[in-house]
């Protein structure tokens, strides 16, 4: 008989070990939501960062003071959603 | 050759045809806001197409991984989330199968919905001052839900 058996670490090996192609990833989802629509000041485009947060985590998010409604739209302005339209180009997004 | 429907055209037309659906907001849904006064009745429902990526890197020109949003304008916060919830349950249990639409015909699989955000319009939390902008303020109930479509079988050529 041969047996595996997990590191108890293997989670924890397992979610550094992806830092860098969970940090490409997110680094394309930057580059790519700046792009999903003509920007005319370009201020929504450079307030887009990527960032790490606990031990292991990646995202992306946008700073701007206009990001909630350029990416959800309001009563007078149109849905863009450069975010979650870079998101799905770059892998299964689904929403939460 | 296969040219794929319209995907918004059809949702918006399927969102029409529920019943449950009309018994809340008459047929008022919309793929974007209407200007007209005559039809900018609330509440009322937007649907946005965000993205359809083809589901693989396959020379089939068939199936997509469609990405909405629904969105739920006017009335009183508790009848913006019944009619996004509605919506989003309709979506959930009756989405999936064929449809033959007068917009096209679809086949739609693994809808999955996402959770339901209920925000006022964000020039609120924006920090538009000023009675005559936040007079305006409407509730808002959302969700996103992500469909697997292909077209249906009276598509092609």
């Amino acid at each position: 008989m041969s047996r595996f058996v997990a590191s108890p670490f293997l989670n924890d090996l397992l979610a550094t070990a992806t830092i860098p192609a969970r940090q490409s990833v997110a680094a394309e989802i930057r580059r790519d939501a700046q792009n999903v629509w003509p920007n005319a000041t370009g201020d929504y485009d450079r307030s887009i960062v990527t960032f790490t947060y606990g031990d292991s985590g990646v995202g992306v998010e946008a700073n701007d003071p206009g990001a909630i409604p350029i990416e959800y739209g309001s009563e007078d302005t149109p849905v863009q959603a450069p975010m979650r339209t870079a998101a799905a180009r770059n892998g299964r997004f689904e929403p939460s | 050759m296969i040219v794929l429907p319209d995907w918004l055209a059809c949702l918006s037309e399927w969102f029409r045809d529920q019943d449950e659906l009309a018994d809340l907001i008459d047929d008022r849904v919309f793929t974007e806001m209407p200007k007209a006064p005559e039809l900018k009745v609330f509440p009322l429902m937007v649907v946005t197409q965000l993205s359809d990526p083809p589901i693989a890197n396959h020379p089939a020109h068939w199936a997509v991984r469609g990405l909405f949003q629904v969105d739920v304008w006017g009335g009183r916060k508790a009848e913006t989330w019944t009619i996004a919830e509605t919506a989003r349950a309709l979506t959930s249990q009756r989405l999936t199968g064929a449809h033959d639409l007068s917009a096209g015909s679809f086949v739609a699989a693994g809808v999955t919905p996402g959770g339901i955000r209920r925000t006022p319009d964000m020039r609120a939390t924006a920090g538009v001052d000023g009675e005559a902008e936040t007079s305006k303020v409407r509730p808002r109930a959302s969700f996103d839900f992500t469909v697997v479509l292909h077209p249906g079988a009276s598509t092609g050529s």
